[in-house]
């Protein structure tokens, strides 16, 4: 009976608290740890989805720019330059506006008297993707902070912008580079190395600099600051 | 006391194990916080490694663009020595490729196989169906690879198809008529076109699958360069291109030091027994027929082929006058622009100061028959001494020229348009002569569409100019095949 009463007996009240004490630091310890590394997780799983995103933006950017100017006049004889529909045949690089609607379309300087077509936050590309659809206009505007791109066929004489800007839809958010943000291009415009320098008209265009600052969707959970990412790119047009 | 001992000893056996407990629970939670971080960076890498990967393909696969547009070249140094496969496929027995041909470069990595005529193949062409509407012939050539150097890995590139352009296969209406041909485009020089003028247009389509996976399609036209497609074959022995032109050959007794002065369009190449060529002097203002005819006597030193005027209009290119001037030889913008391109592609670029002309002591010391140049002199040159020069000279100035000196190549004198010859010698130019007048004499460029009054004059003496067929191609092949235009097909990752 002794013995039965000996095997039973319980913790003292001491050992209790001083058990309780450290497994209440150690759990502690641990679930702040869990619960810092949850946080960091969310931000950066938020960080990676926005520089996926921008990469894929940049990737897709740089394609268009390749093959900008395909078909370019040299593909056409010339014989279908008196076709009424060889303007919209054939691919200028670039797009532009004013002047683009002349026939001939006249260039105007970039940076001056083309205003933002193309500029800095806009861009309008001409390419035929060979898919029986013909010469597209594919338009990339800074809206707020969302990059909108478009597609939409050439039309012969048309103004570029109006007939684009129903297209537009969103394609990249939280892009931080617009005005009032951080004023940073998303492009600029290299001329070639021509000596003498070619004059800054869409028609030179030669390659396209990409400057994509694109912030995280949500607050870090921990600092509460929004994150952002910065990825450059070049592309030249082949054509 | 015993008693107490004996109590703590069996609550201890009784936590025995708790502290193994904690730290498999302090592990494991270490081990949640590390996993998430590592899939956190791992997703940054992977998204990285996978722009890396989709940008390494679009180089690679341009490499072997690159690869195709050089072996066509037969002077390319890298693949002289085994570009006649190419040679072979896109001039088949010398003729242009005809529709339903292709052949392909391949570039297997290891011990893959590469076969992209089967369809059932891991790198199969399913871009020729798009294109051509049928599966590609099982005949078509496969040619190795050349790109990997000896301890370096080659580009990633699976292969490259070349084949002819026509604008059902590049669906786009070349000529405007509404409808797509299937017959093989050429290009001038300036355009294509589907009467078959200049050199022919090839389609090159390039496939990289990258070890990751990436898939990256790429597509150039190309073709000869402009000076070989606007001039597949000289309309002349001396092409006098221009409005108002003026020709004086030397009229005196010639002989001895002074050279037999003579033009010959018959072709020093022809085989033997058989007797082919060009006029010996062209124009292309019909006007002038009359003031060049007089100038040249006696008549008996501008000698042609039987059948063909030894001096002759040549009207503007079409198919029923294939000796005609291309578009790109009828104005000054045209002209500027094959000069541009020439000088793109020179060896040397001579630019003499204003007043001060470069001469035959500035030409390349390792030029000779077996290494001809391209040789551009932007300003006036003078063609003395009593050497040889091998290949194509393009003067923009007045060439000058002492015809103890030779010439083994093509001459175009294009700019200010001026030859000048007054000087007696036994040198001669075998190949062809070609001058046009795009500049005025303060350099600007002549007005669209008219050019002006380029002049040839040899009144000294020398042996004159005889037509050779062979220096005109040799002249022709320094020049790599240019590219005209530049797609990405877009390729599904599968």
């Amino acid at each position: 009976m002794a013995k039965q009463q000996k095997s039973v007996a319980g913790y003292s009240l001491i050992e209790l608290m001083v058990a309780t004490v450290l497994f209440t630091i150690i759990a502690g310890t641990v679930f702040s740890l869990l619960l810092s590394a949850q946080l960091r997780y969310h931000g950066e799983s938020d960080l990676t989805n926005a520089f996926q995103q921008a990469n894929v933006a940049m990737d897709q950017i740089t394609r268009d720019v390749h093959s900008a100017g395909y078909p370019s006049p040299s593909s056409f004889s010339t014989a279908a330059l008196s076709n009424p529909q060889y303007p919209k045949l054939m691919a200028n690089p670039f797009a532009w506006s004013p002047g683009y609607t002349n026939s001939p379309p006249t260039p105007c300087t970039v940076g001056t008297t083309c205003g933002n077509f193309p500029g800095d936050y806009d861009m309008i590309l001409e390419t035929d993707f060979g898919d029986g659809n013909g010469v597209q206009w594919i338009r990339y505007s800074l809206q707020g902070t969302t990059l909108m791109r478009g597609m939409t066929p050439k039309v012969a004489w048309a103004d570029p912008i109006s007939s684009t800007t129903g297209s537009l839809l969103p394609y990249l958010e939280n892009v931080q580079n617009g005005p009032g943000n951080r004023s940073l291009p998303i492009f600029s415009y290299g001329y070639g190395n021509a000596n003498p320098p070619a004059a800054p008209w869409p028609t030179n265009i030669r390659q396209v600099n990409i400057l994509l600052i694109v912030q995280s969707a949500e607050p870090d959970p921990q600092t509460r600051q929004f994150r952002t990412i910065t990825l450059t790119g070049q592309a030249v047009r082949f054509n | 006391m015993n008693a107490m001992k004996r109590k703590t000893r069996r609550r201890a056996d009784a936590q025995r194990g708790m502290a193994l407990v904690i730290a498999i629970f302090s592990l494991l939670l270490i081990s949640v916080v590390a996993t998430a971080l590592i899939i956190t960076s791992g997703t940054q890498s992977a998204i990285k490694s996978n722009y890396r990967s989709a940008t390494q393909a679009f180089y690679d696969a341009k490499a072997g663009l690159e690869e195709a547009r050089g072996r066509m070249w037969p002077l390319n140094p890298d693949s002289a020595a085994d570009s006649s496969a190419i040679i072979n496929c896109i001039l088949p027995g010398g003729a242009p490729m005809a529709v339903g041909q292709a052949c392909y470069i391949i570039n297997p990595a290891g011990s893959e196989t590469v076969d992209p005529r089967d369809p059932a193949n891991t790198y199969a062409d399913l871009e020729y169906q798009q294109e051509w509407g049928t599966s590609v012939t099982a005949s078509a050539p496969l040619i190795p690879s050349t790109s990997a150097a000896s301890g370096l890995n080659g580009p990633l590139f699976k292969w490259v198809r070349i084949t002819p352009r026509t604008e059902q296969s590049a669906k786009i209406d070349v000529n405007g008529n509404g409808t797509l041909d299937n017959t093989p485009l050429f290009f001038d020089g300036q355009n294509m076109n589907t009467t078959g003028s200049g050199a022919q247009v090839l389609t090159v389509t390039s496939l990289a699958v990258t070890p990751s996976n990436s898939r990256r399609m790429v597509q150039y036209a190309v073709a000869a360069s402009p000076f070989t497609a606007a001039l597949p074959i000289f309309p002349s022995a001396l092409t006098l291109d221009g409005n108002g032109v003026t020709f004086n050959g030397q009229t005196g007794p010639g002989g001895g030091a002074n050279g037999t002065f003579q033009i010959v369009g018959t072709d020093m190449d022809a085989p033997a027994g058989t007797s082919s060529g060009v006029p010996a002097i062209g124009y292309t203002n019909s006007g002038d027929g009359a003031g060049v005819t007089s100038a040249a006597v006696p008549s008996t030193n501008y000698i042609s082929p039987v059948g063909v005027p030894n001096i002759s209009f040549l009207p503007p290119w079409s198919t029923t006058a294939q000796n005609g001037i291309r578009p790109l030889l009828q104005t000054p913008s045209g002209l500027d622009s094959l000069v541009q391109s020439i000088t793109q592609n020179a060896d040397l670029v001579l630019k003499p100061a204003p007043g001060t002309a470069a001469s035959q002591v500035d030409l390349p010391s390792n030029m000779s028959a077996l290494n001809p140049m391209v040789v551009v002199v932007d300003g006036d040159f003078n063609l003395h001494g009593s050497g040889t020069g091998y290949g194509l000279l393009l003067v923009t100035g007045t060439l000058d020229y002492n015809p103890d000196a030779y010439w083994d190549g093509v001459i175009l004198v294009i700019g200010k348009g001026v030859f000048t010859s007054n000087r007696r010698g036994v040198g001669i130019i075998e190949g062809a002569v070609f001058v046009a007048q795009t500049r005025d004499s303060s350099g600007n460029l002549l007005p669209d569409p008219n050019l002006g009054h380029s002049s040839f004059s040899q009144t000294g003496g020398g042996n004159g100019i005889r037509y050779s067929s062979s220096w005109v191609r040799t002249a022709q092949s320094l020049i790599p095949y240019q590219v005209l235009s530049f797609k990405e097909i877009a390729q599904a990752t599968p």
